[in-house]
């Protein structure tokens, strides 16, 4: 009962923000779109029709061709799904790895914490996209390796935020009960501390999710990214560099370019929101 | 020494009147030529592979002979030669006074020493096969023989080469940049690829090397003491810009000619400060198979990629226009093109398959063709910097797709795609041949040739290809061409895609250009490069 009553509490809270729920709405639109997306459209998003390269928006094509002659909504919908998941999966990825070296990191301390959070410093020190591009330059460009390439950069981020909250947390009266009546290390981290330190990992994978997308599109402009002919929004954005399809032909772009803006915008709103709504600090009405 | 004062006035005084009806060259500025393409940093005439390079080795050396806009061979560094009757013969009489650029005479030492290194046991490059036939070559190659009889330097500036055999090519063989034996001859010829020297290269002609930044630029400033007379610009730059910002480069007067890719003409044309030249180019582009893969072992399943890929599709409309589709290795600007007998091979899916089922390759569960449990699935190397051949990359895959056949496109760095041909680490790969003037296809296709990078190995292609350097009457040799071209036609180790037909868009303040470029293009490398000027 009191899980759900604080979860509810944390909902009404959250929809007081109205950029929250329009967040929220805006991407659960587009999850919606990419989950469905071979529903919404009859066009095949990687097959080329050159007979019919750079069309400007008509009843047939809404947002025109490419320079392929394919279907830019379709390879705008698709590229949602992959430019998604490459976010989701990577912020998997940087929590999974994330949470068990902050968690170690923040409990045991001393020397453990030491050595976890300097290789976290070096992490932090190096600059990401150059990282980026080595790696994605020696073991060639896939969605998969995007996506661990991302997750496997990103963990310093939660990894620092848990061990803080767990340096907090295993001083508190409910961890040390749980100690004392004989739970063993593991059992009081992932049982007791973490379900308390899950506000703010919260916040920061939503934010993640954010920034992995764009990171993605970074790597894809580059062509390090996703492989052709497989959309990305970020590989669209690339496709649409020459300069006479930049002045001319902006139907080639501009889809991408605004998807990739509305939804790293509704991220940040959201979570913006949850980190209001999950402020214990929050005075309850 | 002053007979060739008074030929020299004479030839300022002809040169001034030809001019002066026109317009007075002006001396001096910078000519930025741009290339989409980063030289790979071997400037050395005898073991550079790639045209990147060529451009700064053709305004950095001379050699004996240099081959004009209409593909004859014209004196240089030799003044003039004597073929003996037989044709095995060729003697060389050199200019005198030639320097290199720090200021040693060239000789036919410096001459003797280029091809004696082509020859060597150690030599690491790809040009051995162009000179096998001098006398004592092979023995000296083999090791068994420690001179070579057949290259005789009988005094500083007289050399004669002897060959076992009639040659038809031997005359334009001498293009090849002379390289300086003072500073080269102390290094083993096996360690000349790694030498300093091919990062600082050192010549005779009309530019001298500054310097090279990957990326950036190839700089070379004016030779003052260029034998031939001073170049008029004063600096040349080879600018690197890639492909998409080409218009923008010409718009802003940062580069003065650089060659376009057709989907940019429209923009281009439209500048009125830009002049545009179309021309045939000696060059064909391809999709290389390796044929020492048991797949690509037999000719059917060549043939009907071939057959399953629109390579009119591909000139077109990713070309809109600018090429022509291929079906041999000889270009239409070569005297020894022929499309008679010759398979156009045209776009056919039906029959492809039809050819692949017969070479035992049956649709899997996923519909990926199979034989003996292995799929036909192979990697397609695509070097980066030119949007049309990615373009054409994916038509490719998609093509492929359509007959079951699943291709992975694998997009590199031009010089790392080159490494990995040249390691035979490769399924398919594309790139472009940029062809000599003389049709001889031995460098390439001789199954002795290490440029033979699909590795075909055919007794009859090999015997055609040595009959026709024998033949020297010009008739009889094409009709050999002829002979070959069929073959290759048929046998396809790679599947020809398009004869290059270049766009050259040049800067008007940049005069004395020939207004009718042959294969080379307007500024064939080094005559024109020393004859234009710049316009304030």
């Amino acid at each position: 009962m009191e899980q759900i009553s604080q979860s509810k509490k944390v909902w009404k809270r959250f929809r007081r923000s109205k950029l929250a729920v329009f967040g929220m709405a805006v991407l659960i639109f587009f999850v919606l779109l990419s989950i469905f997306a071979p529903f919404l459209t009859d066009y095949d998003p990687n097959r080329s029709n050159l007979r019919n390269r750079n069309l400007p928006p008509s009843r047939e094509h809404l947002f025109g061709t490419d320079d392929m002659g394919r279907d830019v909504l379709a390879r705008t919908i698709y590229g949602g799904r992959i430019s998604l998941t490459v976010g989701l999966v990577s912020v998997g990825i940087s929590l999974g790895i994330g949470v068990i070296l902050g968690a170690l990191a923040g409990f045991f301390g001393g020397m453990v914490d030491t050595v976890i959070m300097r290789i976290a410093d070096v992490f932090y020190s190096f600059p990401f996209m150059i990282l980026a591009i080595t790696i994605s330059a020696i073991f060639g460009p896939s969605i998969y390796n995007t996506m661990i390439i991302l997750g496997i950069l990103s963990w310093p981020g939660p990894a620092r935020l848990l061990r803080a909250e767990f340096l907090k947390l295993k001083h508190t009266d409910f961890s040390l009960a749980a100690a004392t009546i004989g739970a063993g290390p593991a059992r009081v981290m992932f049982r007791h501390i973490l379900p308390n330190a899950v506000s703010p990992l919260l916040v920061s994978a939503t934010l993640g999710v954010a920034s992995a997308i764009l990171s993605e599109a970074g790597l894809s402009f580059l062509g390090l990214g996703v492989p052709p002919p497989a959309p990305s929004w970020g590989n669209m954005l690339n496709r649409a560099r020459p300069l006479h399809i930049l002045a001319t032909m902006p139907w080639m772009w501009l889809p991408p370019g605004i998807a990739i803006f509305v939804v790293v915008l509704s991220i940040n709103f959201v979570g913006d929101g949850l980190r209001d709504a999950l402020d214990p600090r929050q005075v309850m009405d | 020494m002053k007979k060739r004062l008074v030929i020299v006035l004479l030839l300022v005084l002809s040169l001034s009147v030809l001019v002066s009806a026109q317009e007075v060259p002006v001396q001096g500025g910078t000519f930025r030529y741009g290339t989409t393409i980063n030289p790979r940093g071997m400037f050395n005439p005898v073991l550079y592979t790639e045209s990147y390079d060529a451009y700064i080795i053709d305004v950095v050396y001379d050699g004996l002979i240099e081959v004009d806009a209409n593909l004859q061979p014209q004196p240089k560094v030799a003044k003039s030669w004597e073929i003996s009757e037989d044709g095995m013969e060729i003697t060389f009489y050199l200019h005198e006074g030639i320097k290199f650029h720090d200021g040693v005479e060239l000789t036919a030492k410096d001459v003797a020493y280029t091809y004696m290194t082509i020859l060597h046991p150690e030599y690491t490059g790809v040009r051995y096969g162009n000179f096998n036939m001098l006398e004592g070559a092979q023995e000296y190659k083999e090791g068994t023989a420690d001179t070579v009889p057949g290259i005789e330097v009988i005094d500083d500036y007289t050399i004669r080469f002897k060959t076992i055999r009639p040659h038809a090519p031997l005359l334009v063989s001498f293009g090849y940049g002379i390289l300086p034996s003072h500073l080269l001859a102390d290094i083993p010829v096996g360690e000349l690829e790694t030498a300093d020297f091919n990062l600082n290269p050192i010549g005779s002609g009309p530019f001298k090397f500054v310097e090279f930044l990957t990326d950036q630029h190839v700089t070379l400033e004016a030779n003052e003491d260029y034998f031939f007379g001073r170049p008029n610009i004063d600096t040349l730059v080879f600018q690197k810009v890639s492909q998409d910002t080409i218009p923008i480069f010409l718009q802003q007067n940062r580069i003065d000619f650089i060659e376009i890719a057709p989907d940019q003409f429209l923009q281009v044309s439209e500048m009125d400060h830009i002049d545009l030249y179309v021309y045939e180019a000696l060059s064909y582009s391809y999709i290389a198979f390796n044929m020492r893969q048991a797949r690509f072992d037999d000719a059917r399943v060549r043939q009907a990629i071939t057959h399953g890929f629109d390579r009119e599709l591909y000139v077109d409309l990713i070309r809109e226009g600018f090429g022509i589709v291929a079906n041999a290795p000889m270009p239409q600007a070569s005297w020894a093109y022929t499309d008679e007998g010759i398979n156009p091979y045209p776009y056919d899916p039906e029959l492809a398959a039809q050819l692949l089922a017969e070479a035992g390759w049956k649709p899997g569960a996923d519909g990926i063709l199979e034989k003996d449990g292995e799929k036909l699935e192979f990697e397609f190397l695509v070097p980066e910097g030119s949007r049309l051949t990615e373009q054409m990359a994916l038509l490719f895959q998609q093509n492929m797709e359509d007959l079951g056949i699943k291709v992975n496109l694998m997009f590199m760095e031009f010089s790392a795609a080159v490494d990995r041909v040249d390691a035979r680490e490769f399924d398919t790969f594309t790139m472009s041949w940029s062809l000599a003037v003389d049709p001889d296809p031995y460098g390439i296709w001789h199954s002795t040739s290490l440029w033979n990078d699909p590795g075909f190995f055919n007794d009859e292609s090999d015997r055609l290809i040595e009959q026709g350097r024998l033949e020297t009457d010009i008739e009889k040799r094409k009709e050999i061409y002829a002979e070959w071209q069929r073959l290759i036609n048929y046998e396809l180790p790679t599947m020809f895609l398009n004869y290059g037909v270049s766009i050259g868009a040049i800067n008007e303040r940049v005069k004395g250009i020939d207004a009718d470029p042959g294969p080379y293009g307007p500024l064939v490398g080094r005559q024109l490069l020393t004859t234009i000027w710049l316009e304030d």
